[in-house]
């Protein structure tokens, strides 16, 4: 194959996988930890894209300088994840924990349809378009073509936000609280910790992170009904490729299934959603435990 | 056996003939409303068959879609409208697809069964999405529905389409209601909660599950096939994508798992709320149904078949019932 | 008579845990034989080889007469060897004649068959039939979890006999009956089974049950078979009575009167009364009265499965008290969140060790102080190092990379560091190398001197008898004896 071509493919897949990377890696936050997956996940991603959205054409009406439009970006991720984390797991998973699974699933899926509506009521169904942003960082060319360096630092974006949870999980006292909480919630409690309030404190920042991932992406689309519905799908795929609530998974399952979709995309674009759930599907049942299950308990 | 006593199937008997007097009084657009209650209804059931044993899929839009799809293809490049050929084509492709992937399904249970579920309707979404041949995100417009030599147009189409999905359904619940009482069909707390002990009774879990898969599978590709030939059309977004999946989980609990007769209640009481809900709040009904669907969870664990339960208890003199439904309610 | 099981050279490990070597066993028909040991010697490990719920290392395994090796449950279910299980497994939502029904159904159906319809009544008079062979139609309707546990087992044992097996391996039949109910319990099994004239197998620690109902013993110790016998042959054997009864169980006795007296203010600690816990639909203990008086060192002994873990988790707050109280001084610890038991200085070390693997040894030790935010943690950590330097040896080496033993001792430092009014200790000594189980005495003989309040469950109190102040003896859910 074309060399050049193949640095395309893997600039794309990379791109695209940062971007998977963002929604999924709050899902598996709060999967590793709670046990739960998550449904609402998708209309967090779609609440920051539209207040990102929102707030970026208003404050670039102001004079402000334009860098300012990151802290835009990602207050308003900071304030949809302390919100809706209250909201959703006070309010709604807090009476399930006992539940089977399924319902949990379930519920979280009523959750989101309410969700959705509750945007469309707030926002309507126009578009919402605020590409400012993309101008700040410029373009770079590669292999002749030519990118621009925002689609590119969501690369740099998800390398950070990858490095600050692994350091944060493991080099740090409260992550290592929360390593003791995903092992065993009766021996976390036996030591003294409050495994209700972790579980507040990491659904909200999964909540966040998801958040953050659609206000990161907003200035990149057209922010409209709908993008939930398709990337919550998506992060599933890559928390079920990555092994339920392993962040070095989710990482690895994004660029997997980036790379593989842009293969796709390139090469016989028929076939773009085809490979993802095809790897999630093999994925499943080679290894159901996905390829970075986290360690289990050891019995012997 | 006791054909006379069986409060089930004298329950589904009235229900058809209830039905077919209803369709002389209604609109025809409340014709259709039936006709999709009917279809989905049956997906329901299958995933009742499922449930029972605390399985879940989220993915049976896969079998949903597939049977639509025979149809649609059966119409498009054969020129096939007969309805009992399609539907029964529909019926026999989704059971053969339940019957391969089975092997490979009955090996999980819980969260890792609903998702590969879901990982294989998404992978049927993307092929039918992407793929001309196949109508892509457009699908495939039907031709009118024939039924061997009689070919109505209009309206009447929609009668008999009714009249034939209501007689088919009937039969197609009376045969699951039967298997419920039969032996295979009793297996299902025995899978829920004690694989072991089902094996050291001398039967595997797995079969049951596989057995039970392909039953859900068929109910599925019967569903699929009637929805298709009642909207005149097939597309991947309203047929195959994940949410569709999830409206037949809604649909299952709203029902509950208590009868046969429940899922079709379930899918009716679903087809109402969101045709008043689309009608008279079309910017929220999203959030009615979600509403619905939390309220349900919350309140009504059992479905709304718990409350004919309920009240059937209540008055009954069967002690054993009685006990077994105080149990569930506490 | 003709031989209906014949094992030879059955060989099983799991990983470099030898749970059956040479195993060599002829059943004749019509017997009744009994198999004994300690815990983990083997003998649940032989029945699931045999039925073919594990897959042998090694072997052969005949039933009558032809070769049942590498077959599926299912398969060898059929051919007529049943069994039933220690913990009772029925199906908990349905009723007694229903989990019959499904027997019955199953029994008696294959392939097309198991279409027909499950509620026939011939099928339904011999349910019927069965029911009051066991004696427990009065239960007819209730659904398995509200039964009493008595009852509860007869059913598995019921459901395990509907085939009319040739042979019927048993699991424990009387674990988890009360004291008072176990004879008659025996009774109504073995009066059925001989109707049914079955060969039965079964699994039996209570040795008064053995002497009463069993023809020959076979005696496992470490995988292996230490003795073949008639009755009362085996129970005079010397390998016997060294490691399945236990000889050295007295021993305790006469220092232990030396150590009665020593004990301190008559202050509780940790007073329990009345304690019901119910795991499940199951209830576990019964009118628990236990109590740690301040400064003591108690001891909770009782074998596997008498209920000392689920004392340990119900006074954590890991499981729902029934009834009773629990209290730590004047706290009611019943209604404390879990997670504050911590804060109010109560070390809990688990039998299972539980170290969080991705940590190192120390901070697994520093984890309660992080959460609880006690002061003085680096003082504390300092005293846990004299009293156990082994573990600042290996403090910063990841908590997978240690044995056993030195995972024990991690367990053990860690319940110290917020232990400051009370330590629950579960089995510290059990599954280690017994050089590491004499230093664990060492350490709780150091921890007496200095005036801790201890509660320490184990199987068997032969090593820390001499330490303890108070011993209360769990047995099948109750406190039997307090001395």
């Amino acid at each position: 194959m074309d060399p050049e071509l193949l640095l395309i493919i893997l600039v794309d897949g990379l791109v695209y996988g940062s971007y998977l990377f963002m929604v999924a890696v709050g899902l598996t936050v709060i999967c590793g930890v709670q046990k739960l997956l998550n449904v609402t996940h998708g209309a967090l991603y779609a609440f920051g894209a539209y207040l990102a959205a929102t707030l970026l054409i208003l404050y670039f009406r102001l004079d402000w300088p334009q860098f300012g439009a990151f802290a835009v970006m990602l207050l308003s991720a900071l304030f949809l994840g302390v919100v809706f984390g209250l909201i959703i797991e006070r309010g709604l998973l807090r009476h399930l924990y006992h539940e089977d699974e399924h319902i949990i699933v379930l519920a979280t899926f009523a959750a989101f349809l309410v969700l959705e509506d509750v945007l469309l009521l707030i926002w309507g169904t126009d578009p919402y378009l605020a590409p400012e942003p993309l101008g700040l960082l410029g373009a770079t060319e590669i292999a002749g073509l030519p990118f621009d360096n925002y689609s590119l630092s969501m690369v740099l974006l998800s390398a950070v936000v990858a490095a600050v949870l692994w350091y944060g999980l493991n080099r740090t006292q409260f992550g290592k609280l929360l390593l003791a909480v995903i092992y065993d919630r009766e021996l976390a409690q036996a030591m003294g910790i409050n495994v209700n309030r972790i579980f507040l404190l990491t659904f909200m920042l999964g909540s966040f992170l998801g958040a953050l991932g659609g206000a990161y992406q907003a200035p990149a689309i057209s922010v409209q009904p709908g993008i939930g519905v398709e990337v919550i799908v998506l992060a599933f795929a890559v928390v079920v490729i990555g092994g339920m609530g392993s962040i070095p998974g989710a990482l690895i399952g994004s660029v997997i299934v980036g790379v593989a979709r842009a293969f796709a995309v390139h090469q016989e674009p028929a076939l773009e959603l085809f490979v993802i759930y095809m790897i999630m599907a093999a994925v499943l049942i080679v290894r159901p435990q996905g390829l970075f299950a986290p360690a289990k308990p050891r019995t012997i | 056996m006791t054909w006379r006593r069986d409060k089930t199937l004298w329950g589904l008997t009235l229900g058809l003939a209830a039905l077919l007097l209803l369709n002389f009084v209604v609109p025809d657009w409340f014709t259709n409303i039936l006709t999709l209650s009917l279809a989905r209804g049956s997906v329901a059931l299958g995933l009742l068959v499922l449930w029972r044993c605390g399985l879940i899929s989220f993915g049976h839009a896969l079998y949903f879609g597939f049977g639509a799809y025979t149809v649609g293809l059966m119409s498009r490049y054969l020129g096939i409208t007969d309805a009992f050929l399609t539907i029964a084509c529909g019926v026999v492709t989704a059971g053969v697809l339940a019957y391969g992937l089975g092997f490979l399904l009955r090996q999980y249970r819980g969260i890792f069964f609903a998702l590969l579920n879901m990982a294989f309707s998404m992978i049927l979404y993307g092929v039918l999405a992407k793929l001309e041949e196949l109508g892509s995100t457009d699908g495939i417009s039907l031709e009118a529905t024939t039924y061997l030599w009689y070919a109505p147009l209009g309206a009447e189409n929609k009668t008999a389409l009714f009249v034939f999905a209501a007689i088919l359904t009937w039969g197609v619940a009376v045969l699951v209601h039967l298997y419920l009482r039969s032996t295979l069909g009793h297996m299902t707390t025995a899978v829920r909660e004690n694989e072991i002990r089902l094996g050291y009774l001398g039967y595997s879990g797995e079969r049951a599950v596989h057995a039970k898969y392909v039953i859900s599978g068929l109910l599925g590709g019967f569903g699929g096939a009637v929805a298709a030939l009642t909207i005149g059309h097939v597309d991947p977004d309203s047929m195959v994508y994940w949410p569709v999946s999830g409206d037949f989980v809604f649909i299952a609990i709203l029902s509950g798992t208590g009868n046969v007769v429940a899922p079709f209640i379930g899918a009716l009481m679903y087809e109402l709320i969101r045709t008043y809900a689309f009608d008279q709040f079309p910017g929220i009904w999203q959030l009615i149904m979600g509403g619905t669907l939390l309220a349900i969870i919350m309140f009504l664990p059992n479905g709304l078949w718990s409350l004919v339960e309920r009240r059937r208890s209540r008055g009954g003199p069967g002690s054993a019932d009685r006990l077994q439904a105080r149990e569930e309610e506490a | 008579m003709s031989a209906v099981l014949e094992v030879h050279d059955l060989e099983k490990s799991f990983g470099a845990v030898v749970a059956a070597h040479d195993i060599n066993v002829v059943v004749e028909e019509g017997e009744t034989i009994g198999v004994i040991g300690a815990n983990g010697a083997g003998k649940t490990t032989f029945v699931n080889l045999v039925t073919g719920h594990l897959p042998p290392g090694g072997g052969t395994v005949e039933f009558m007469g032809r070769s049942i090796l590498g077959l599926s449950v299912r398969a060898i279910t059929r051919l007529g060897l049943c069994r039933s299980f220690q913990v009772p497994q029925v199906f908990l939502s349905e009723t007694v004649f229903d989990n019959l029904m499904m027997a019955f159904g199953v029994a008696e159906e294959d392939g097309a068959g198991l279409l027909t319809p499950l509620m026939e009544e011939e099928r339904a008079a011999r349910v019927e039939a069965h029911l009051a062979r066991y004696q427990i139609a009065d239960y007819r309707d209730v659904i398995g979890s509200a039964l009493p546990q008595g009852i509860r087992k007869l059913l598995d044992i019921a459901m395990a006999t509907v085939r009319k097996p040739k042979l019927l391996m048993l699991d424990e039949p009387t674990s988890g009956i009360s004291a008072e109910e176990k004879f008659a319990i025996m009774d109504i099994l073995m009066q059925a089974l001989k109707e049914e004239r079955t060969t039965v197998l079964f699994i039996e620690h209570d040795m008064e049950i053995v002497e009463r109902y069993v023809d020959r013993v076979l005696a496992f110790y470490q995988g292996e078979i230490i003795c073949d016998a008639p009755t009362a042959q085996a129970m005079r054997d010397d390998g016997v009575r060294e490691y399945v009864l236990g000889r050295g169980h007295d021993a305790g006795a006469e220092t232990r009167a030396a150590a009665s007296g020593r004990s301190s203010s008559g202050e509780e600690t940790l007073a329990v009364s009345d304690l019901d816990v119910s795991i499940g639909a199951t209830p576990i203990l019964r009118g628990v009265h236990l109590s740690v008086p301040s400064g003591s060192m108690c001891g909770l002994i009782g074998r596997n499965g008498a209920g000392k873990t689920t004392f340990m988790r119900a006074v954590m707050g890991a499981l729902s008290v029934q009834r009773g109280t629990v209290r730590l001084g004047d706290v009611d610890l019943a209604a404390t969140p879990a997670h504050r038991r911590a804060h109010l200085g109560i070390g809990f070390m688990p039998e299972d060790r539980r170290l969080v693997p991705e940590l190192t040894a120390e901070e697994n030790v520093l984890l309660p102080v992080w959460a609880t935010r006690a002061d003085n943690a680096l003082e504390r950590l300092r005293w846990i190092y004299g009293l156990m330097p082994e573990v600042e040896e290996f403090r910063h080496r990841g908590a997978t990379s240690l044995s056993g033993g030195q995972q024990k001792f991690v367990a053990f430092a860690r319940a110290l560091m917020c232990g400051t009014r009370l330590l629950l200790l579960d089995e510290p000594g059990e599954g280690i190398a017994p050089i590491f189980a004499q230093r664990m005495v060492e350490i709780l003989d150091d921890l007496k001197k200095e005036g801790a309040s201890v509660l320490v469950a184990e199987s068997n109190d032969v090593h820390i008898a001499r330490l303890l102040d108070r011993t209360f003896v769990i047995e099948r859910g109750s406190i039997v004896d307090d001395r």
